[in-house]
């Protein structure tokens, strides 16, 4: 009997498994299928900076989205990646137990907020502030930025307290023990525990490529590349979230916007493979 | 058990009696068949309707290949799509059902009351991009202009009748809404945008365009010349060319040119083609 309840759970969890293996393979082989007239119908078109989709002769190119995505991606996670790196240091290394509860509870809360809040946050309440400040538009990369880091901080932060929290005893006593200085110590910690780390910040760096309400609420929606903090900018997410609603479906331009969720899939995967090669089989490269 | 076999009998009764009624078509009428069903459902109950917004293209071609009874349009019918009706045999009575005025908006306290198509068509393709160079007597700051995403019926006007088929300036913001629009005019005292005449409110400011105020009196006179007439086609043909009378596409027709439906246009937010009163 105990045998037959073994062989049903096993078959149960295997066919779970299969599943949604299944299912990740099947979006990717759908992206990919629906996006294959735009890849041989436009070619390297989609390549050139010119978005143009519902004009007389239209034109799908993506290169000044996919341009802004990045440029917004990385520089966001750099700001998350350091404030969140001396606040968790700050938890770690200096706050006593009533301060921590506190920051933590406070950043638990936080991370609860669905982002269409805080699209609504930076329109209301940052643009404005914005446009006092000098700016020509309140919807611009610098909004957009500081809403994403909004999202985006609690969860670096706990995840790299977490990683700190994991460094044993041993190594920070040790260091203390030959004449180490404080800094000196937290350096030590801050490198046992950058794999943790790293992957915070890979996650993050997911997070903020594939956010789309936020970046569609107060980003700007402009197709120019950005050359200042103020400028307006058009991330490939907020284009696919703002045209798949309302287009054609099987037209030219629905395929194009396939071929967008088709690339921001590939390069989401690729972070998440490199990440996980990165932390796992090479960590000495972290550590040093 | 005795629930369940009521509703299915429901259903069945609905499956051999009932009429369907199935639309399609233009986003921007979208909204105003969304309230005409709702009453038409409540006025007729052994109809049902269903409805789906994919395009005004999309619907007049299912009107062709017969998929479907009423296609929603916010333009006339294409030289090809003539061509083919005629080759079909087919007749679509084509109805202008509202008008879908668009309102320039700009802050209240920018000083400018009046601009001309020629200036908007500027700004918008980018050979202007500070206030002082449509007028000398305004600052010379930076033009904030927004527009609609490029899914969205109005922006279709704004691309036939300013833009004319020109490409768009990337400095130009898309945006969602409507209402996102009237929020970041009345925000930013150097923006402007446009918008359905029906969502304009006094946080921000119409401006007249060429000299004419945006009302509904000089639309329906067609003197502002920002505006267009949207339609409601049926084929003629499946009623052998004769006026139907007794089934729920006549019922539907004569619901939507009644005052009770153009009321409805109304409160959509556009402009009704026919009289609102009893």
């Amino acid at each position: 009997m105990k045998k037959i309840g073994e062989i049903l759970f096993k078959s149960i969890v295997f066919t779970a498994a299969i599943l949604v293996a299944a299912a990740l393979f099947g979006i990717v082989f759908f992206l990919f299928s629906e996006s294959l007239r735009a890849i041989k119908e436009v070619k390297w078109g989609l390549f050139t900076s010119e978005w143009f989709p519902v004009w007389e002769t239209p034109e799908f190119g993506i290169r000044t989205m996919l341009l802004n995505s990045i440029i917004l991606t990385l520089w966001t996670s750099f700001i998350v990646f350091v404030i969140g790196i001396v606040v968790a240091l700050y938890l770690h290394s200096y706050a006593n137990k009533k301060e921590k509860e506190l920051i933590l509870g406070v950043f638990e809360y936080v991370s609860g907020i669905p982002s269409v809040v805080l699209g609504f946050f930076g329109i209301v309440i940052v643009a404005p502030l914005l446009l006092k400040a000098g700016a020509w538009t309140g919807q611009n990369f610098f909004n957009a930025s500081f809403m994403l880091s909004v999202l985006t901080l609690p969860f670096m932060i706990s995840l790299s307290y977490q990683s700190l929290e994991k460094v044993p005893k041993e190594i920070s006593q040790a260091a203390f023990s030959i004449g180490a200085k404080q800094f000196s110590v937290m350096v030590v910690e801050l490198k046992y525990a950058m794999p943790g780390i790293v992957n915070a910040v890979m996650s993050v760096f997911n997070r903020i490529f594939g956010e789309t309400m936020i970046v569609l609420m107060v980003a700007g929606g402009s197709n120019l590349l950005v050359k200042s903090f103020f400028d307006p900018i058009r991330p490939l997410t907020a284009t696919l979230g703002s045209e798949l609603g309302e287009v054609e479906v099987r037209s030219l331009h629905y395929s194009a916007l396939f071929f967008i969720g088709f690339l921001l899939l590939v390069i989401s995967l690729i972070i998440t493979i490199l990440t996980n090669y990165v932390v796992r089989w090479r960590e000495r490269w972290i550590r040093g | 058990m005795r629930k369940f076999l009521f509703m299915s009998m429901v259903i069945f009764a609905v499956l051999i009696y009932g009429e369907t009624l199935v639309i399609k078509g233009s986003n921007t009428v979208y909204p105003i068949a969304q309230l005409w069903i709702e009453q038409f459902q409540k006025m007729y109950p052994n109809v049902t309707a269903t409805l789906e917004g994919a395009g005004s293209s999309t619907g007049i071609s299912a009107l062709m290949n017969g998929t479907c009874d009423i296609a929603n349009s916010s333009r006339f019918l294409k030289a090809g799509e003539i061509e083919q009706m005629h080759k079909n045999n087919k007749y679509f009575v084509p109805l202008v059902i509202a008008y879908d005025g668009i309102a320039v908006i700009v802050n209240p306290t920018l000083g400018i009351d009046s601009i001309s198509i020629e200036t908007l068509y500027k700004i918008y393709t980018g050979q202007i991009t500070e206030w002082n160079q449509v007028d000398p007597k305004l600052p010379k700051r930076p033009i904030a202009a927004y527009s609609r995403n490029t899914a969205s019926g109005t922006f279709e006007v704004w691309l036939e009748k300013v833009l004319k088929g020109e490409k768009l300036s990337p400095r130009i913001q898309m945006l969602e809404s409507s209402q996102a629009e009237i929020e970041s005019v009345s925000k930013n005292q150097y923006a402007i945008a446009y918008t359905g005449m029906g969502y304009v409110t006094n946080q921000v400011k119409a401006l007249k365009v060429n000299g004419i105020e945006p009302t509904v009196e000089n639309v329906l006179k067609g003197k502002y010349p920002l505006s267009r007439p949207l339609f409601v086609f049926f084929d003629l043909s499946r009623f052998n060319n004769m006026w139907p009378e007794d089934n729920a596409i006549a019922d539907y027709i004569r619901f939507i040119l009644s005052p009770e439906g153009q009321k409805l246009v109304e409160k959509a937010g556009y402009i009704p083609a026919y009289g609102t009163e009893k």
